[in-house]
């Protein structure tokens, strides 16, 4: 293994469980892009594993199956959406009224709106709790809308939104500014389906050499808002 | 428990967008997730993330390899990682907070019973068992009960720092004696 003796360590205390929140947040967006890193984290989860089969058992809570198996339909996920801006909306109280304000665009656009067919939505953040971008997908069209939540590119430097299929790399949707009208989504419909879609930070215009030249600071996947 | 190549082929099956086949998973699974998720999260936040967890397994048992690990490694790696990314994010867990009734010394107490489990298990207890007893106690209460290295440090009165190193060198210790 030609991994970096720290990334060696950073890849076992994430399998271990003891990074603080920046640092495993950190190490969840690299592995997105190192393979190396990702190999590492994966061969730690599975030395560690075995150790799950000691652990005794507890029965979960009668009906939480009928629970999972409403998110699974398409109105689980609506409601779901709703609990998630309702925490939003609460850390927004304390963060400050611009971010109560997109929370508050945000809740229009997901629970407001009217929900058409093959509908998608991504919410492109760090963590649960701070969403930065809302993205839709219309699959059937092959068309996608980004809008910043409460992000904003650092001075002098350009967010840049990517398409990474499964075992992919990376490939650019161009730079995110304030309004992204729709843009065409080339590709296979099941891959725009089952993508991370990752934001970077990256030279004003975007990146120069057609790869992201930093680890994503926002990610996330599409769920779907209707049938 | 459902032997471990039932699991395989039940994934298989999800991964095909079986329901009944989930529902299956789900019995054949369930307890075992959320013993593991409730012992890092309280019960509220613990059934809440077991939804999210088989939510996930739902739309990633594809990615399922049979070549990197068990089934149920797989499934249970997804609930504790939900389990740690959760606990990480709200609050710095100190030993006294966790949800109650486990101890180290519970969790590594199964010489005979290793006899029933598979022999990467009994590898891993048997390299564990060369650690000195602190550091085995520490990499077990991080691994069940999600313990930070700041509830570590309180617990065994050393700095995070020293707490981190030991960690990592318990660690590298660990893989170095499973790939002996």
């Amino acid at each position: 293994m030609n991994l970096d003796p720290d990334d060696e360590g950073l890849a076992a205390e994430y399998a271990l469980g003891t990074l603080d929140a920046a640092e495993r947040a950190e190490a969840a967006a690299r592995r997105l892009r190192e393979p190396e890193l990702d190999a590492a984290i994966s061969a730690w989860e599975a030395r560690l594993a075995p150790l799950l089969e000691a652990a005794p058992e507890r029965a979960p809570p009668a009906g939480l199956f009928a629970r999972i198996e409403a998110r699974l339909d398409g109105a689980g996920v609506v409601v779901e959406l709703r609990a998630r801006l309702r925490r939003w909306r609460a850390t927004a109280a304390g963060a400050g009224a611009l971010a109560a304000a997109l929370a508050a665009a945000l809740a229009f656009f997901v629970v407001a709106r009217p929900t058409p067919p093959h509908q998608f939505v991504a919410i492109l953040q760090k963590s649960p709790d701070a969403p930065a971008f809302a993205m839709t997908v219309d699959i059937d069209k092959l068309q996608f809308s980004v809008r910043p939540v409460a992000a904003q590119a650092p001075p002098g430097k350009s967010y840049e939104l990517w398409i990474i299929g499964p075992k992919q790399a990376p490939k650019s949707l161009g730079v995110i500014d304030a309004a992204t009208g729709e843009r065409d989504l080339a590709g296979d419909k099941a891959i725009v389906r089952d993508a991370m879609y990752a934001v970077t930070v990256e030279p004003k215009g975007g990146s120069p050499t057609g790869k992201p030249s930093s680890a994503p600071v926002f990610f996330g996947k599409l769920v779907a808002v209707g049938p | 428990m459902t032997a471990p190549s039932d699991l395989a082929d039940l994934l298989a099956k999800v991964a095909a967008k079986d329901r009944p086949a989930f529902a299956a998973l789900y019995r054949a699974t369930s307890a075992k997730l959320y013993g593991v998720v409730a012992r890092i999260l309280p019960s509220g936040e613990a059934s809440e993330a077991l939804q999210e967890v088989y939510v996930k397994i739902w739309e990633r048992a594809a990615d399922f390899d049979a070549a990197k690990g068990s089934a149920y490694g797989w499934m249970a790696t997804i609930a504790r990682n939900r389990a740690l990314d959760i606990v990480r994010r709200t609050r710095p867990v100190s030993l006294e907070d966790m949800p109650q009734g486990f101890e180290p010394a519970a969790e590594s107490e199964h010489p005979l019973a290793a006899r029933d489990r598979t022999e990467a298990y009994a590898a891993l207890m048997r390299c564990l068992a060369r650690l000195d007893a602190d550091k085995r106690d520490m990499v077990l209460l991080a691994y069940y009960r999600g313990a930070s290295r700041e509830a570590l440090s309180a617990r065994y009165k050393a700095p995070v720092g020293t707490v981190k190193t030991w960690l990592r060198r318990s660690l590298a210790e660990l893989r170095d004696c499973l790939s002996s």
